[in-house]
Parts: C-alpha cells; sequence; structure tokens
C-alpha cells in the first residue's frame, strides 16, 4: 500500500512538477511571461458616437442617440472592418446595429458608460483531464479559469444595463444524484495545477485553490466546482484578474473544510478591487454544505 | 329517564329564551362597539397580513409567505371577534350553546371541514409550493394558492382551475418542478437499414451544441424496441427545469433539421389495401 502510495506521489510530482506546499507557491502570468490588456473602466460616449471593446471573442459595442443608449454584443468575427483599436475614437465608423440583437436604455442624466468584469452568476464546474490522487498529508494547489462577463452600468448612479457573457457556457449539475446537488456552468479542462496550462487573457478570471489531505486515506479528485457567486474580481498590475483564494481541508473523518481568504491573494502584488462578490458568505456552514455536496465527489 | 341521566340537560327553549334575554340587554353604542371591533379587526388584519407578507418576501419563499400572512390575518379576525363579545358582555352559558350550534353546523358540513384540514396537511407535508408545476388529473398548471378550501391552479392556457384539498390529500398528483432539473425523453423511430452509430453521433452533437442541455447527466440514447418497420430509441436528455417547455419543442426541431440534413431514413409503413369486389390489392 505505502509503495502505490509512493508511486502515486512521485507520478504527482513529476506530473505538477513539484506541488507547491503552500500559497507562497502561486505563480503570477509575469513569472511565465504572458501579457493581458485592460478593457474595464469608465468610457465618454458623446451624442451621435458608436463605441466598441473586445473582450476575448465578444465584440461590446455602445451606440448613443441623445438620450437613446443601445446596447449589443456579438462575435468579433460577425462585424466586419472592425478597427484594430478599441480605444480610438473612430469618427467615420457606425456599428452596424440592424444586424445586432440590441437593447435600447434611455437615460438623459450622464454620458459616461462603466465596463466592469464580473462572475459568472453560477458555480462553475470543471472536470479535470485525468484524475488526481491527493495522498493523506500532502495538497495541490490548483489554477480554475472561469470566462468573464462584462457588466454594462452606467457612469455615475452605477445602475447596471446588461451582463455580458465573454463565452457561453453549457449548464451541468453538479452532485452525487440528481435530486441533491447545485446547477452549474460546465468548464471543462479549465483546471490545472500549471498557470501555464489554463485558458487567460483579458476574458479571464483565475482563482487558486489550495486543496489539502490531512486524512490518511487518497482523495481523488475529478470535478471541482468554485462558487463564482461568492468571490470577487481583483486585477493585479498586468491586467490580469483573480478571485480570492480557496482552501480546501479535508480532515481524518470528517467532510472537506472550506474557508475563502480575505482579500485578495496575498503572494500576487498590486491588486485592485474590480467588483465585489454578487453574494455574500453569511455563514462558513452555508459554503461548507456547498463543497461537502460539490466540491469533491466520485 | 334519558334526561335525567344526561349531565348535559340542554333545553333548548330555555336556551333560546336565554339568548333572546342577552341579545335584547345589550344597548345598541355596546353593539355599535361591537361590530367596530370586527370591522376594525379586519381592516387590521388586511393590512397586517399585507405588510408581513411584503418583509417577508424579500426574505423567504412565496409558499412560506402566504402561510405566514394567513396566520397573521386569521389570528387578528379572531381577537377582534373575541374582544367583540367581551365587549357585548355574554355570560359563559350563551358563548358554550353558540360554541356548540357552531361545532354543529360544522359537522353539517363535513366537506368543508375535510377540505379545511387537509389544505392543514398539505401545507405541512409540503408536497408542493407556491409556483410549482402540478399535474392533476389530466390539469397541468402553476399553483397560484393553496387557500383554506382549495388550491388554485393556472394551466397554460391561461384558465383557473381549482382543486378541492380533500382531493388532493386521497389522490395521486405530480409535481412537474419539485426538483431543479427534468428529464425530456424523446422517442424516435429510426428505420431499420439506417447506421445507428451515426444516429447517436447526429443526436449526441445536437446535445452538445445546445447550451441549456446538461453536460452531466451525460445525454443517453437508450433502445425502447423493435417493430415491424422501426428501431424505436429514445433520446434522454436533462435540462434545468425552467428551460424544460423551451427546449420540449426546440429540440425536436433540431433533430427534424438534421435529420432531413443527414439524409436519416424514417421508416415507412406500408399497408395492405384488400378490394375485395375487384380482387386487386394495392400497396
Amino acid at each position: 500500500m505505502s509503495k502505490w502510495i509512493k508511486n502515486i506521489k512521485s507520478l504527482l510530482g513529476s506530473r505538477a512538477g513539484g506541488i507547491k506546499s503552500s500559497i507562497d507557491g502561486l505563480q503570477s502570468f509575469s513569472d511565465i511571461g504572458i501579457t493581458s490588456r485592460r478593457w474595464w473602466g469608465t468610457y465618454q460616449v458623446e451624442d451621435g458616437q458608436s463605441r466598441f471593446w473586445r473582450v476575448g471573442n465578444v465584440v461590446i459595442c455602445v451606440d448613443r442617440v441623445t438620450n437613446e443608449w443601445h446596447i449589443a454584443s456579438c462575435p468579433v468575427g460577425k462585424i466586419t472592418d472592425l478597427p484594430e483599436n478599441d480605444s480610438d475614437n473612430h469618427e467615420n465608423f457606425k456599428i452596424p446595429f440592424d444586424k445586432l440583437n440590441f437593447k435600447t436604455f434611455t437615460f438623459h442624466t450622464q454620458g459616461e458608460i462603466e465596463l466592469k468584469p464580473v462572475l459568472a452568476n453560477l458555480p462553475l464546474a470543471s472536470k479535470l483531464e485525468r484524475p488526481i490522487y491527493i495522498p493523506g498529508g500532502e495538497d495541490i494547489l490548483l489554477y480554475i479559469s472561469s470566462p468573464v462577463w462584462v457588466r454594462v452600468q452606467t457612469g455615475n448612479s452605477k445602475i447596471v444595463l446588461d451582463e455580458i457573457p465573454t463565452l457561453v457556457l453549457s449548464d451541468t449539475w453538479f452532485g452525487p444524484n440528481t435530486r441533491e446537488g447545485e446547477l452549474c456552468y460546465a468548464g471543462h479542462t479549465h483546471c490545472s495545477p500549471h498557470l501555464k496550462d489554463i485558458p487567460s487573457g483579458p476574458d479571464r478570471i483565475i482563482s487558486p485553490m489550495l486543496i489539502k489531505n490531512h486524512a490518511r486515506e487518497l482523495l481523488k479528485l475529478e470535478n471541482i466546482s468554485v462558487p463564482l457567486p461568492y468571490l470577487s474580481v481583483y486585477s493585479d498590475a498586468d491586467n490580469f484578474l483573480w478571485t480570492e483564494q480557496l482552501y480546501v481541508y479535508r480532515e481524518e473523518d470528517t467532510g472537506p473544510e472550506v474557508k475563502v481568504a480575505k482579500g485578495p491573494p496575498k503572494a500576487l502584488e498590486e491588486l485592485t478591487l474590480l467588483t465585489s462578490a454578487r453574494a455574500d458568505i453569511h455563514t462558513t456552514s452555508s459554503l461548507k454544505q456547498f463543497f461537502i455536496n460539490n466540491l469533491v465527489w466520485e | 329517564m334519558a334526561d335525567e341521566s344526561n349531565p348535559v340537560d340542554l333545553n333548548i327553549e330555555e336556551i333560546t329564551q336565554d339568548i333572546g334575554n342577552a341579545l335584547s340587554n345589550i344597548e345598541w353604542q355596546t353593539w355599535g362597539t361591537a361590530i367596530i371591533y370586527v370591522l376594525f379587526g379586519f381592516i387590521v388584519a388586511s393590512f397586517a397580513g399585507s405588510m408581513v407578507a411584503r418583509v417577508l418576501s424579500k426574505h423567504t419563499s412565496a409558499h412560506y409567505t402566504l402561510i405566514v400572512r394567513r396566520l397573521v390575518y386569521y389570528s387578528i379576525v379572531i381577537i377582534s371577534f373575541i374582544l367583540a363579545l367581551t365587549t357585548l358582555q355574554l355570560n359563559m352559558k350563551v358563548l358554550g350553546v353558540a360554541t356548540v350550534l357552531t361545532l354543529a353546523i360544522g359537522f353539517a358540513s363535513q366537506t368543508a371541514v375535510s377540505n379545511i384540514i387537509s389544505g392543514l396537511f398539505l401545507v405541512f407535508e409540503r408536497p408542493f409550493l407556491i409556483g410549482d408545476h402540478l399535474e392533476y388529473n389530466g390539469v397541468s398548471g402553476e399553483l397560484l394558492s393553496i387557500d383554506l378550501m382549495s388550491i388554485k391552479l393556472r394551466t397554460f392556457e391561461n384558465t383557473l382551475v381549482r382543486i378541492p384539498n380533500e382531493e388532493l390529500l386521497k389522490n395521486q398528483f405530480v409535481n412537474l418542478t419539485k426538483f431543479p432539473i427534468r428529464r425530456l425523453d424523446i422517442k424516435l423511430r429510426i428505420s431499420m437499414s439506417e447506421d445507428l452509430d451515426k444516429v447517436r453521433k447526429a443526436l449526441m452533437d445536437i446535445a452538445r451544441k445546445n447550451p441549456q442541455v446538461l453536460e452531466t447527466p451525460p445525454p443517453q440514447l437508450q433502445f425502447e424496441e423493435f417493430n415491424e418497420a422501426a428501431i424505436v430509441l429514445k433520446f434522454v436528455v436533462w435540462i434545468k427545469k425552467e428551460a424544460f417547455y423551451t427546449l420540449k419543442h426546440t429540440i425536436p426541431c433540431d433533430i427534424q433539421q438534421v435529420f432531413k440534413e443527414q439524409n436519416f431514413k424514417l421508416p415507412v409503413m406500408y399497408y395492405l389495401q384488400l378490394d375485395s369486389n375487384s380482387h386487386k390489392t394495392n400497396v
């Protein structure tokens, strides 16, 4: 038995290049040389002007005619002749709103609009490419990548006008049976012990999750559900988006204990809070219950 | 003899006379005060019920909101009646008789009592909540309210159906939205000559491309039976309950479209028509 565990340990070591034993091992994107760009912020839209922003594979378009605002989104390829740079003021370029499904809003008190990154409104259930076995006393640091949603709100009064997912994920059910569990979004291969292996960029939010197995038995990790509605969004100095650190402890005879760290991951520098969590964690028990039902099961 | 042995000797004439005397001795101002108590009780009960519902609706489900609202309403109404009776200063004998008469009326209207009791059982057993979709006796619709005597359903044709509580307690009904996800079964008849692997792949692609079809539990293609001209299959997908009725109509359309594109053959039944007069056979 001990030999078997030893083999798995060495296998994990070779797969993960040495599993990080603590949160201090958290990587940043500057360590692996990947860059991103900022798209969030407050923007002035003049009367008669159209503006657009690319976020991943989605273009968000805003058009203002006096007090009437049109907001639309579409895949990048749908609008031909889209100028290279989002931030320029393209006076001659008009977004073809007649070809898009747009929503119309009317407000006359302000000429500003704000774009913010938010997390999805349901948890994200990620399936690992292959199951990972965590022997007793070991731990693993996983990075989970979630597609960002773009919140469009008015500049001054912060009234939310729309929320646009940059990637439409399939629904899925996460739980031991069809009665107990939770509706989630399905995120394939969006979870890995290596930061470079997960999808990253301006349209992605990364959640670090440290899982510690304090029990003697092996912990088989196959599916993970990340409670996105309970997490906030931070940006780092390189314009990458992060959530709080999640800690999952499995004790000897109990189910997994779960904690969400207060504030941004400390190992990363210059993090700025962009959006608070959609839902508050009133009691730790509610989150624990969520994880017992949803986090780790075979 | 029977009267002598009965400890509760009710002389109806005497009691009627007592009640008449008691009521005739009450001054009209006292009557006015009692009526005002009752009317005021109804107004306060209605107002308090609305306020409680408004506050609770933000924190709890419509089901609990309705129950608490009813409790508050009826409690205040009962208190106002007690206040009114106290104002009238009716003696205990009269009140006792009134209670006995009330019970007698209650037993006389057994159906009503049965419905009320059944309603209480349904409220506490909680087989459904306000807003659930129920199916009973061929009728299905959204549950609007659980009332004293009956529940009210709004059917999908936008009609109102009243079902007595007693009926629901005695008989089988189906709660279509008890759990967050539902299974949609679509029966398909495929030609015997068709490649089933291709059919399976096409159907799985339909499920995969539709983000509202759940990935887990996975979609399945199940064998049902061989019949005269076809293989009968069942395509099973899981859907969140809110999207069930939409996908119930869109997925068959998608299947029809894909089958058309990929030229899947559907089984054709041949009927023999025998014409006894002309001795000819038409196929």
